[in-house]
């Protein structure tokens, strides 16, 4: 089956097998290896990537229903060698520890910032990644911090 | 991985389909099957992918009554405007693990998986929701309540799918509980839950109610007797009190890797004294 | 990757490197150094791979000797990892205690017991350090501590953040609030009349040699919590209460840094730098980056000791075929041992390059000149230190970090569960190398019990960490005592 998807703004054909999840397709026949696999079955967000404009998680998408979509992932964020202010914020306010979670924890909060409407606050909008480290609060810091450099700019 | 995709982009043929093969395994927003899929528990098979049928597309139609087309998401649901009149809907929504899977679950995916423990189900059998199916013989609507028969057992034929989910506009005066335990607030599957609606007159007469709960039955279920002792019944604390002791003939759980018998039955009944308790309006 | 009767090449998430070129050698009759271990990006540590990925990468091996060399990619998935790796002990402690009237501790009985689960693990390690913090951070003459773990038939438990600690001093804490009820003291007041303080004897003899002053500590995270109003307003709170109810508990304890006992000595850990072409260092250690920042606070340590900017110190990949072995990343060991290693390793550099005010020219110099100059440093014990593996007397651990943690929970009594809605942690951590770091490491440990016990694993409750109260130097030697397989010991005075 070939199909078509753009990630990070490149274009590729790849044929994969149909139920192939979209998160192994963007590992092993892409090579774009910043989104993690946690749990493989829907609950610890790791794999989270925003796919034509809405938030999923990579390995709950089978290949065959990424066709011709924008699939966007951490990779994607940062742009002109610059860090992406997430990305920066957790790296000054230590929200990052071992950094399986971090990937799937900027791209759901890079979601929020854009989307401040579809989640009550913070803590609802990254309830489904899940973070062994660093118990939260730090991240929930570096969210702060970089939403606040949002608002500024 | 023995897994073919059929995509078809009509009804029509995705029904042609259904009729010659009745193997095949519809898939919409993939949240309950790359599940089953990645723990290795679902025979080789053949999926009928729904996402390009236009029939089905996100449709959200509110004239008299609400119909959700059989793509419509939980996310669709929370961004629209029919949560003023079905509050529960997003309620519910809210409840379904977190934003990633709100994007790709769907409503109509939740009544097919079947679950008893699904969270969106219980808000529309609280609402009357109907649900339409169409196979390549002609289309026919089905009460959600009377929609399940066991475990995982319903009333779908293999060469149906679910094309929408009605619901009629609820009347003034009826008020809304939706109350979801599991053991983390979000991404959780549920122990217990209770979606309910009462509708009480000036003297606080019962005058209408649904109680629906999840995860203490092997399906989403509809607690019918408790509800008819409720019904014409002045709502004082000792009715409250009976109907928390008709509950535990209604319910069945059981003990299982989320919880134990004794747990939802305790919880259960705090759910429905909470529900009739704070549902009504003093008087 | 398994070459038959050559060589065994392992890459692996890992804590211990070492550890798993030791396992490996007998499983396939070769010498230590036939075996290669790397570490490779690795996620979390927190024990779970302590000593299981011996196991996996065992399995894996022996694969890929089987294919012929072949190389073999081995990963559990969420089912097999519960199924098969460590988890941390579950346990049951029974403590009689015996005080005046006005709280002062006179006896103290306990009797610690841990599931073992079917499998020996590091079951007995656990359980010393169980046993070795079962008395809590108080001052008793007459303590008897019997530590058991049980063989039964359930999952393999092991290393486990805290090491058997947490289950001990979980029993001690709970038995200091019960009796202050049954004596009508508050639970931070019969704490304050007990608490050791310098010169005071631990259980194993050991006398605690530096100022600690749990009373200041207890008093301002009391403080911080506002805990004497607290417990008032949740007392009214509750009494009219309808569907929740409040309430404030606090815990004091104390944690043995590094291995216990004569551990040290055992490992005699080993660690090397040698000069960069660019005129830096590179540190050369077994110690992993796991996310608690092992790399970040060597770099730090060997550029201050080295008087160069932090950006000239490279820090080599794990590798047991390019690193010396500097001991397990375990037991909260890296920072005070290898850290120490690395700072005596810089200074032997600095030595050798006849202590220059420029290291950047003075290493490119030396190199153009001599080609390479690599030194390797070796872990000595303290002759002040001493520690008896038959009797358990003497230093149990050389440092001690206390700590005072306020926490609130608010219980539901509609769905029966609880949820932590405030957490107060001050922390004596002794000299902190890397205050983010630190301050990362404290604001993560409360997180494992409330996500485990509590119902909401997203609130957001505050945590404040006042900076160290008073900085101490703490990087000193430990003894210790990897006891051998024994399922009863007994602490006696």
């Amino acid at each position: 089956m070939q199909i078509s998807l753009t990630v990070n703004g490149k274009n590729y054909q790849v044929t994969p097998p149909p139920m192939k999840r979209l998160l192994d397709v963007l590992r092993e026949d892409l090579a774009w290896t910043g989104t993690k696999e946690g749990c493989g079955e829907g609950e610890c967000g790791a794999c989270t990537a925003i796919m034509d404009g809405v938030l999923v998680l990579t390995c709950m998408v089978p290949i065959c229903q990424a066709a011709g979509k924008h699939v966007t992932t951490i990779e994607g964020l940062a742009a002109d060698g610059k860090l992406h202010r997430l990305q920066q914020a957790f790296l000054e306010k230590g929200g990052a520890q071992c950094g399986i979670c971090t990937p799937g924890m900027i791209i759901a909060a890079a979601y929020y910032l854009e989307h401040p409407d579809e989640a009550e606050d913070i803590g609802e909008a990254l309830a489904g990644n899940q973070c062994r480290c660093t118990g939260y609060t730090r991240i929930f810091e570096s969210v702060k911090a970089a939403s606040s450099l949002y608002s500024i700019v | 991985m023995n897994f073919e995709v059929l995509t078809p982009h009509s009804l029509a043929s995705a029904l042609d389909a259904l009729a010659s093969n009745e193997k095949l395994v519809p898939l919409a927003g993939a949240t309950d099957l790359m599940v089953y899929l990645e723990a290795g528990t679902l025979a080789p098979c053949t999926f009928l992918n729904l996402q390009e049928l236009w029939e089905l597309r996100p449709v959200l139609a509110l004239n008299g009554s609400l119909t959700l087309g059989a793509l419509t998401t939980y996310r669709d649901v929370r961004l629209s405007a029919v949560k003023d009149h079905f509050p529960m809907l997003a309620w519910a929504a809210r409840e379904v693990g977190a934003l990633a899977i709100q994007s790709r679950g769907t409503w109509a995916g939740n009544i097919a998986n079947g679950s008893p423990a699904a969270d969106g189900v219980p808000a529309l059998m609280a609402y009357d929701a109907e649900v339409d199916l169409a196979s390549k013989n002609g289309r026919r609507s089905v009460p959600l309540a009377a929609f399940y028969r066991g475990y995982k057992q319903m009333d779908r034929r293999p060469d149906e799918i679910i094309t929408a989910i009605r619901m009629p506009l609820p009347q003034p005066g009826w008020s809304d509980y939706y109350r979801k335990v599991g053991t983390r607030r979000f991404q959780a599957i549920s122990k217990t839950l209770l979606a309910g609606r009462i509708l009480l007159d000036a003297n606080r007469t019962v005058k209408d109610v649904r109680m629906v709960f999840a995860s203490v039955a092997p399906f989403t279920l509809r607690a019918v007797q408790t509800e008819g002792l409720l019904r014409g019944r002045h709502l004082t604390a000792d009715l409250i009190g009976d109907a928390t002791r008709a509950i535990q003939d209604e319910i069945h759980p059981i003990d299982d890797i989320r919880s134990t018998e004794a747990y939802r039955r305790r919880v259960t009944a705090n759910l429905v004294r909470d529900f009739l308790a704070a549902c009504g309006p003093v008087c | 990757m398994a070459i038959p009767g050559k060589q065994v090449t392992v890459w692996g998430s890992m804590q211990c490197p070492y550890y798993v070129q030791k396992a490996l050698a007998p499983l396939f009759g070769m010498e230590p150094e036939q075996i290669r271990v790397v570490q490779t990006e690795t996620g979390g540590g927190f024990g779970g791979k302590e000593e299981y990925p011996n196991m996996i990468a065992g399995h894996a091996a022996l694969l890929s000797w089987k294919a012929g060399g072949r190389a073999v990619k081995m990963i559990y998935d969420r089912r097999e990892d519960m199924w098969a790796t460590t988890k941390r002990h579950p346990s049951k402690t029974r403590i009689k205690a015996g005080f005046k009237r006005d709280g002062t501790l006179v006896v103290l009985d306990i009797d610690l017991l841990l599931d073992g689960g079917a499998y020996p693990t590091l079951s007995s390690v656990v359980l010393s350090r169980g046993t070795l913090h079962a008395a809590g951070p108080y001052k008793c003459d007459c303590t008897r501590v019997r530590g058991r773990v049980v063989m039964t038939n359930s999952v393999p438990y092991g290393a486990f953040r805290g090491f058997g600690a947490p289950q001990s001093i979980y029993a001690i804490e709970m038995h200091m609030n019960r009796s202050a009820q049954e004596l009508g003291i508050d639970p931070a007041e019969i704490r304050r009349r007990n608490f050791l303080h310098k010169g005071d004897q631990m259980p194993t003899g050991q006398v605690i040699k530096e100022e600690i002053d749990l009373e200041m500590m207890m008093d301002r995270a009391l403080e911080l919590s506002s805990y004497q109003r607290k417990r008032s307003e949740f007392e009214e709170f509750n009494k009219r209460g309808e569907t929740h109810r409040r309430g404030i508990g606090l815990s004091v304890f104390f944690h043995g840094s590094g291995f216990t006992g004569s551990g040290e000595t055992r490992i005699g850990s080993e660690v090397a730098m040698r000069l960069t072409a660019q005129g830096g260092v590179e540190v050369l250690v077994a110690n992993v980056e796991y996310g608690q920042g092992t790399n970040t606070v060597l770099a730090q340590i060997a550029a201050e000791a080295c008087r160069i900017p932090p950006d000239l110190v490279e820090i080599h990949q794990p590798d047991t075929a390019a690193v010396p072995n500097s001991g397990p990343t375990v037991a909260s060991r890296t920072t005070m041992i290898t850290g120490k290693l690395v700072e005596r390793a810089s200074l032997e550099l600095r030595k050798r390059l006849r202590e220059p005010d420029d290291f950047t020219t003075a290493a490119r110099q030396y190199l153009a000149e001599h080609g390479e100059l690599k030194v390797t440093v070796r872990y000595e014990p303290s002759a002040e230190i001493h520690w008896d593996d038959e009797t358990y007397r003497g230093e149990a651990y050389a440092a001690y970090a206390w700590s005072c943690d306020v926490a609130e929970v608010e219980l539901d009594l509609i769905d029966c569960t609880a949820r932590a809605t405030n957490f107060v942690s001050v922390v004596e951590c002794g000299r902190v190398i890397n205050p983010l770091l630190a301050a990362c490491q404290i604001t993560s440990f409360p997180l494992r019990p409330m996500c485990r016990r509590f119902r909401s694993s997203l609130s957001s409750f505050r945590i404040r960490i006042p900076v160290p109260i008073r900085p101490k130097v703490s990087v000193r030697c430990p003894l210790m005592g990897r006891r051998p397989l024994s399922h009863r010991l007994w602490l006696k005075r």
